[in-house]
């Protein structure tokens, strides 16, 4: 029984960030339908934007966490602005929309280590205290990072599913021509979502930064287990990436916790081609 | 050849069903004719037929000189090559294959599509070649060795495509929209030609009713999911519930 | 000499992923984005069968070959009535399989440690390295002969008819399925070939050589030559591997300090340049009906020019890090 009380609750506090990546992916890849890379970079960016506020310009590391949130929402925006919409509006299938996001991806990599160079950042962190929590120890950063994504989580879930604005996103990604003939300005509602889906990618990069530490290889990294996680949900289900990736964050934990964490990987991946066949004919 | 339908059925997320069909037989007439309200089921029973859509129940067969085939476990490409083929009736084509290359394809016997090929190249097979001059020669395109370009064009040559493939029957899925008056009637001539001389059977479906008592031998009429009368253009036109659900008299 | 040796059998290599990737994507349409997954397998089952168990280059060569045929195959019949999304997905997910495996399978792989020596096939000659060179250059011109060949074959026309609407070819009797997933083996497997040609190479094998960046520069590659066209893979791998691995690298005056710089501006360009192919010229530099006269023509003129624009600004960018560093000298200095 142990092993299961202790992957639900490690698997829930590595999760955070990937809950956070997992919805943020999943709002675009559902308005515009195709997987972007660079969202990978957006994670990264936060995490560096955090850094250079906290240790460059000196702000405390919980009072940097919102402007570096909201320049990853405008970083999101941007690379929306100038790379995405201009190839939507070219006619770019979505299969050579996903090598487009590949490529902004690298730029912004290697751009940003040419910028702080390819060793590890590290922020100024609080003060770390333990808390024992039903023989559990759990640092007060993880737990602060679960709240908040909790917070963050709850809000994005409330804004799709129960306020004007989510409809008018869901009615968007069914069929742009009718929402723009019931007045809505597509444009506006994707610079807004852009925005949403950056600034979650941002706080998830902040947040695995705390846990490890920032690298400009991190967004890479988790990039591929995010796309896994909402693809698995189903596409363009905010609903369902909520729940896949607890299950993922559980899931790693618990092969983990029977196995080396490469394995946990191995059997995530295989999982997910598995996945992928079972469903055929099923993705948008 | 012609078509059995037994007990046929579709449905979606297991409501009432788009598409019921006890017992029916198409192509025993040689040109026949699929005729029916909008909703009536015509594209999904042409979907059913080709293996395209997967049938809720029942079974597709089809019966040759020889054999009965069940179509049921067979993948569209087996339908082809069993020799029955359809035309779309929305535009479909190969963006980068030329109207040549493009009925070359089609005439083209997979078995000759090999890797080894590609050494030997035996790049001309002469009979094709001759074929696909006769098509070019009999209706004219604007640029024959480039790209089909109206929308005429590629519905043309989504037509001349199935021909050349010498099926043994043919599903027409409204041939005529899209396409000038005098292809149509160029179209329908050829049909006409093969059919006499017993190349293939033709089923045609159509909203154009004009088209479908002129060739026609003998009309199926669908409605609501299900073969509600058939015959001869003569009976179906005078047919009360034809009258009724189709042509609003 | 020896290096320069290396960078062009290298270069050999990557013109062979290419190559391979094009009939891949570029033909069948099938987004293989876990090319390095299929080049690195060939890599390290060679080298840990020559290493370990002592096996003859051929042997390990024949029996890598069959294993990665049938996990292609296999991989194939998973992925290959995916849509394309969902192909890319997987690839990727397949070739960091392999990346995790070869760090956790330390028993064979000596893990993080590094795998060796591993030596040249042929060893008659003392110029093994030649030798070998000459057999890669072989097989890529063998390979490109077949390729020129296919796009006039009625295999390649079916290809292409896959690509472009793959559902009205088979209701024209085509096999659709079948074609691709033969064709997919078949490329995968050589390019686990040309992985294992790369083991010799490399003599010795660590973990980070399986990086995405070996996917993504194959795919810049054929991208920036002109994915449609036999020779795009070719002429991409010129441009890209050629200025950079070799030029840059043997013959540009880039100063040591500069010179760690030098893969990720690099790999920055690389992501750059795709952005813009794909956002000004979709169908690269060769579009799929560029004749072979106008394609040398043209080449001359670009590898030419960008080697002009890059070791202009190379050497400008070099200059202004000299005097910053001068200028933190003195200040240090002072």
């Amino acid at each position: 029984m142990w092993i299961v009380r202790d992957s639900i609750f490690i698997g829930l506090l590595e999760a955070s960030p990937l809950i956070l990546a997992a919805m943020g992916f999943t709002l675009i890849y559902y308005l515009n339908g195709f997987i972007n890379f660079a969202y990978g970079e957006n994670m990264t960016f936060g995490a560096y934007f955090a850094v250079m506020l906290n240790v460059g310009f000196g702000l405390n590391f919980y009072v940097a966490i919102v402007p570096a949130a909201l320049l990853a929402g405008c970083l999101s925006v941007a690379s929306y602005l100038f790379i995405f919409r201009p190839a939507l509006n070219r006619g770019v299938k979505p299969s050579e929309m996903i090598i487009l996001s590949v490529g902004l991806s690298f730029m912004l990599r290697y751009g940003l280590v040419l910028f702080v160079g390819a060793e590890n950042a590290y922020l100024n962190e609080p003060p770390i205290g333990f808390y024992n929590f039903m023989g559990l120890g759990a640092t007060n950063l993880q737990l602060i990072a679960l709240i908040l994504v909790i917070i963050f989580a709850l809000n994005l879930y409330w804004l799709i599913y129960k306020t004007n604005f989510g409809e008018v996103i869901r009615g968007l990604a069914n069929n742009e021509d009718l929402a723009q003939v019931s007045g809505i300005n597509p444009h506006k509602v994707s610079v807004k979502v852009w925005f949403i889906a950056g600034v979650a990618g941002g706080l998830s990069g902040i947040f695995s930064g705390v846990f490890a530490l920032a690298n400009p290889q991190m967004g890479w990294n988790l990039i591929l287990i995010t796309i896994m996680v909402s693809i698995v949900a189903g596409v363009g289900s905010v609903r369902g990436a909520l729940v896949a990736s607890i299950v993922a964050g559980i899931l790693t934990s618990f092969i983990t916790l029977i196995s080396k964490p490469l394995y946990a990987e191995v059997v995530l991946l295989v999982a997910f081609i598995l996945i992928l066949w079972q469903r055929r004919g099923k993705m948008a | 050849m012609k078509l059995h339908m037994q007990n046929l059925t579709k449905s979606y997320h297991s409501g009432h069903p788009v598409l019921n069909v006890p017992d029916g037989t198409l192509g025993e007439h040689g040109l026949e004719g699929l005729i029916g309200p909008n909703g009536a089921g015509k594209s999904t029973m042409m979907g059913l037929l080709t293996r395209r859509i997967a049938p809720s129940t029942g079974t597709v067969s089809l019966e040759d000189d020889t054999d009965l085939h069940t179509l049921n476990a067979l993948q569209s490409h087996d339908v082809a090559r069993l020799g029955l083929v359809k035309t779309n009736q929305r535009i479909q084509g190969f963006e980068s294959l030329t109207i040549r290359d493009s009925l070359r394809l089609a005439a083209t016997s997979h078995a000759d599509e090999t890797y080894r090929g590609v050494l030997t190249g035996s790049e001309q097979d002469d009979a094709i070649e001759a074929d696909i001059d006769g098509y070019l020669d009999r209706f004219k395109f604007e640029d024959p060795d480039g790209f089909a370009k109206s929308g005429g064009e590629k519905k043309l040559l989504d037509i001349l495509r199935c021909m050349i493939f010498k099926p043994k029957m043919l599903l027409m899925d409204e041939p005529t929209a899209g396409l000038p008056e005098d292809v149509t009637n160029e179209v329908m001539k050829m049909v006409g030609e093969k059919v006499k001389s017993k190349e293939m059977t033709v089923v045609i479906v159509e909203h154009d009713l004009e088209l479908i008592w002129k060739h026609c031998k003998y009309v199926h009429f669908l409605s609501e999911g299900a073969i509600l009368f058939h015959g001869t253009p003569k009976d179906v036109k005078k047919n009360r519930v034809v009258a009724e659900k189709y042509m609003g008299v | 000499m020896a290096y320069l040796l290396f960078s062009l059998s290298l270069l050999l290599v990557y013109v062979g992923l290419a190559q391979m990737l094009h009939v891949q994507f570029g033909l069948l349409g099938i987004p293989n984005f876990g090319v390095v997954g299929f080049w690195g397998f060939g890599m390290y089952f060679v080298g840990v069968l020559q290493v370990q168990l002592s096996m003859s280059f051929i042997d390990a060569m024949v029996l890598s070959s069959v294993l990665l045929a049938v996990i292609s195959y296999g991989l194939g019949h998973l992925i290959l009535r995916l849509e394309r999304q969902a192909i890319l997905c997987a690839t990727i997910a397949f070739s960091a399989i392999v990346a995790l495996l070869i760090v956790t399978e330390k028993w064979a792989t000596m893990g993080v440690v590094g795998l060796g020596t591993i030596r040249y096939p042929l060893r008659v000659f003392e110029a093994e390295e030649i030798l070998h060179f000459v057999i890669l250059l072989a097989f890529v011109i063998g390979a490109q002969i077949y390729l020129m060949r296919l796009h006039k074959s009625r295999l390649g026309r079916l290809m292409v008819a896959i690509r472009d609407n793959e559902e009205l070819a088979a209701s024209l009797g085509k096999d659709t399925f079948r074609v691709k997933l033969r064709a997919f083996t078949i490329t995968a497997t050589i390019m686990g070939i040309l992985g294992g040609l790369s083991a010799a190479l490399n003599q010795f094998l660590t973990p980070n050589m399986i990086v995405p960046s070996i996917t993504f520069a194959v795919w810049i590659s054929l991208v920036l030559g002109g994915k449609e066209h036999a020779l795009g893979g070719m002429i991409g791998v010129f441009i890209t591997f050629g200025i950079f691995d070799i030029f840059i690298e043997t013959y540009a005056p880039v100063s040591p300090e500069f010179a760690v710089l030098v893969p990720n501006i690099k790999l920055f360009l690389y992501g750059a340049l795709l952005v813009a192919v794909l956002l000004y010229r979709p169908t690269g530099l060769l579009d799929r009906d560029t004749e072979p006269r106008d394609i040398l023509i043209g080449s001359l003129g670009a590898i030419a020019a960008s080697i002009t624009a890059v070791v202009t600004g190379l050497s400008w960018i070099a200059k202004g890090f000299e005097s910053l560093a001068a200028r933190a000298k003195k200040d240090d200095d002072a």
